[in-house]
């Protein structure tokens, strides 16, 4: 096990290596004059010559990507040109809106995904089979913004059950307001007990994480699916029937435990898509996170952003799929005990 | 009281087919008969194909997808398992009746400890706390040869050897006391000192405890080590029956002495019978006369057109042949 993961450790630290050189090269090398770019437009000739100076830009590149790298690990991520704000505590004050946004997608993804998934398998053929097929194309097919849009015709405007957007309601600031712990309101709301705001918080939080499931859902019910028929059919199973072990416990313990692994690779791949997903999902919410800023990023050509923006997503990537391979080995014996 | 109350397990007509309604209709057991006195170990042997599987799985009610069974009855300790609710049935298995199966490794499940699996199996059918199904784990493990019980007990199925494996399915079948063990080529997958091992364990445990053994195999010399009395099963039925020694000594079924003659004198794995020309009928159940027609050396018209009934040879001997009925008679017309 340790073995296994000194190695997944090592691959995950080269990865991003590999990460920072591509931000680099992006941010350093491609741009013909980095320090015009970072002045803005219009720039005098001294002050592009003052900001080369100062940013090391007339430096060797060897030293500059060393340069680079300590400034990233030192947490100076650079300005935003858009918010003349540093770019690191841009991102750390919408990071925590958006991460509550992912993880409820997720977890709500793996729940139904691997119960549409078990149930399929289980009724293979037969009709609930076929809806779970039909849910998992139209889960996989159907573009966010356009089931977001959907999802609030439907639950707003002719059930007026959930809010349109937005993560709280104005009020709650000055009714209720909500005690900043970990910057998940729904979380910061449940620990002080605040349930006024947890309700609110909640019932914002349901359409967007919905919509940004979707997909997900889609591709682990058919990965859940295929694992499990594979799962069902084999020996242990036919031992367990031999042997009296009630159905539930033979599908939802003894064969769906051996059939989450390959979720489980699903979800990590899927996730990388369901962070872009997430800033076009907020966008339709009008969700304060990241996404309206990666957004303006992009379309202001503010390079420290989208480098910064870029190198979180991309850490955390491969800090999610280091997640799931030790997960993965830890639920599987013969990898575990290797 | 007559031998039918006696029985542990008879069998009566049982036909299984596959397919009907979609697929081709295909008639894999054609009316086997089969009788097994508590306490007694009866070996099911017969080519491969010939419905060996299906019979032990029809016992248990556990017939693959597509398979059913037509007709017949299946009596257990004086009750008709076809006609049990599924609820009761599920508590007869694992513990009154239980399974061996071929593959050990595969037939414990990957990912939880064999003591887990195994206390998973009392859990479902003993009323015993969590000490005392330990104390039978330990009990039952050192019966079949693993002393070592905390370490098996903690181990993964990937961690031990096919012959342990086997021991501990042996516990498994074995630890909630059952009445009838079903053990479906229990050695094919082990090789030849682990096997015989492993037919010496159950024949002692058999002697010990007394519960019944339906050993389904096509390793003769492993019936002859284990078995009281044998079953020859070709083409879906049991063609003859006879106590162990006498069907050795004796066979009359044309079918037994070729496989008889064709098995090697050490244990064979999956023989094939070059000794008897020609294969057996794709679809039993459209031979009109005896299956075993179309490749006997000794067979005569009658044969083509009549299904040969079971007939006693001696009050312990039975053999489906038309030879058996009236030997000199019939090979005079042949
Ligand atoms: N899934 C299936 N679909 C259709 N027919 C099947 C299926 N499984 C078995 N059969 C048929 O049932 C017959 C009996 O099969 P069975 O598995 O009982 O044979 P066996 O005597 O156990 O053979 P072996 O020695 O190879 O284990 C076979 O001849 C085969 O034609
Ligand atoms: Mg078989």
């Amino acid at each position: 096990m340790s073995r296994f993961l000194g190695r997944r450790l090592g691959t995950a630290i080269l990865v991003l290596f590999g990460v920072s050189l591509v931000t680099f090269t992006l941010a350093r090398v491609i741009p013909s004059n980095p320090a015009a770019l970072y002045i803005g437009p219009r720039a005098r000739a001294e002050e592009i010559a003052r900001v080369t100076e100062e940013l090391g830009l007339n430096r060797p590149l060897p030293l500059q990507y060393l340069d680079y790298m300590g400034d990233m690990l030192t947490g100076d991520w650079g300005t935003s040109i858009g918010t003349k704000r540093p770019v690191l505590s841009e991102i750390l004050d919408r990071l925590p809106a958006t991460l509550e946004l992912l993880i409820t997608a997720m977890v709500i993804a793996v729940v139904f995904g691997t119960l549409l998934g078990v149930l399929s398998a289980q009724w293979r053929g037969r009709p609930p089979d076929l809806v779970v097929r039909l849910i998992a194309i139209a889960g996989v097919s159907m573009p966010a913004f356009w089931l977001g849009l959907l999802l609030q015709v439907l639950f707003f405007r002719q059930l007026d059950l959930l809010p349109l957007s937005g993560r709280l309601d104005t009020d709650i600031r000055f009714i209720s307001p909500i005690t900043d712990v970990t910057g998940f309101f729904t979380i910061d709301a449940f620990v002080t007990g605040n349930w006024v705001a947890f309700g609110d918080a909640a019932a914002h939080l349901v359409l967007p994480a919905v919509t940004l499931a979707a997909y997900p859902i889609g591709l682990i019910a058919r990965m859940t699916r295929a694992s499990m028929l594979e799962a069902l059919g084999q020996d242990y199973v036919r031992s367990a029937r031999a042997y009296g072990i009630g159905e539930r416990t033979v599908v939802y313990r003894l064969a769906l435990r051996n059939a989450l692994p390959p979720t489980l690779t699903v979800l990590g791949l899927t996730l990388a898509y369901s962070l872009t997903g997430a800033f076009f999902v907020e966008i339709v919410f009008n969700w304060p996170g990241l996404g309206q800023f990666a957004v303006d990023a992009l379309l202001n050509v503010d390079y420290p952003a989208v480098m910064g923006i870029a190198l979180l997503g991309a850490a955390g990537y491969v800090l999610i799929n280091l997640a799931v391979d030790i997960a993965q080995a830890w639920l599987d014996p013969r990898v575990r005990l290797a | 009281m007559s031998t039918t109350t006696d029985a542990l397990l008879t069998i009566d007509d049982l036909r299984v087919v596959f397919g009907g309604r979609h697929a081709p209709r295909l008639t894999a057991l054609d009316g086997v008969e089969l009788r097994l006195a508590p306490g007694e170990s009866l070996g099911l042997v017969g080519e491969t194909g010939c419905g060996k599987t299906m019979t032990g799985l029809s016992v248990l009610r556990l017939l693959p997808p597509g398979a059913k069974v037509s007709t017949g009855s299946i009596r257990f300790e004086g009750e008709d398992l076809l006609r049990m609710p599924e609820r009761r049935m599920r508590r007869l298995r694992g513990s009154r009746v239980t399974m061996i199966f071929q593959n050990p490794a595969s037939a414990f499940n990957p990912v939880f400890t064999i003591g887990w699996q195994i206390d998973r199996v009392m859990s479902q059918h003993l009323d015993l706390d969590r000490r005392g199904r330990r104390e039978r784990l330990a009990e039952v493990l050192g019966e079949v040869g693993l002393p070592d019980v905390d370490r098996i007990a903690a181990a993964y199925p990937h961690q031990l050897s096919g012959g342990m494996l086997q021991r501990a399915m042996i516990a498994m079948a074995l630890v909630n006391r059952p009445s009838l063990v079903i053990a479906d080529e229990p050695t094919t997958a082990l090789d030849a000192t682990i096997a015989a091992q492993i037919l010496a364990l159950l024949r002692r445990l058999q002697d010990e405890h007394g519960f019944g053994v339906l050993f389904i195999t096509h390793n003769l010399p492993a019936v002859r080590q284990l078995c009281d009395r044998v079953a020859v099963l070709y083409a879906g039925r049991v063609i003859e029956t006879a106590p162990t020694a006498e069907l050795f000594a004796a066979a009359q079924h044309p079918y037994t002495r070729g496989l008889l003659a064709s098995a090697p004198s050490v244990a064979s794995r999956g023989s094939r019978l070059a000794a008897i020309e020609g294969s057996v009928p794709p679809d039993p159940g459209a031979v009109i006369g005896c299956s075993f027609a179309p490749r006997c050396p000794l067979a005569f018209d009658e044969c083509r057109r009549v299904r040969p009934p079971a007939v006693p040879i001696t009050p312990t001997h039975e053999s489906a042949c038309l030879l058996a009925l009236e030997p000199d008679t019939a090979r005079a017309s042949a």
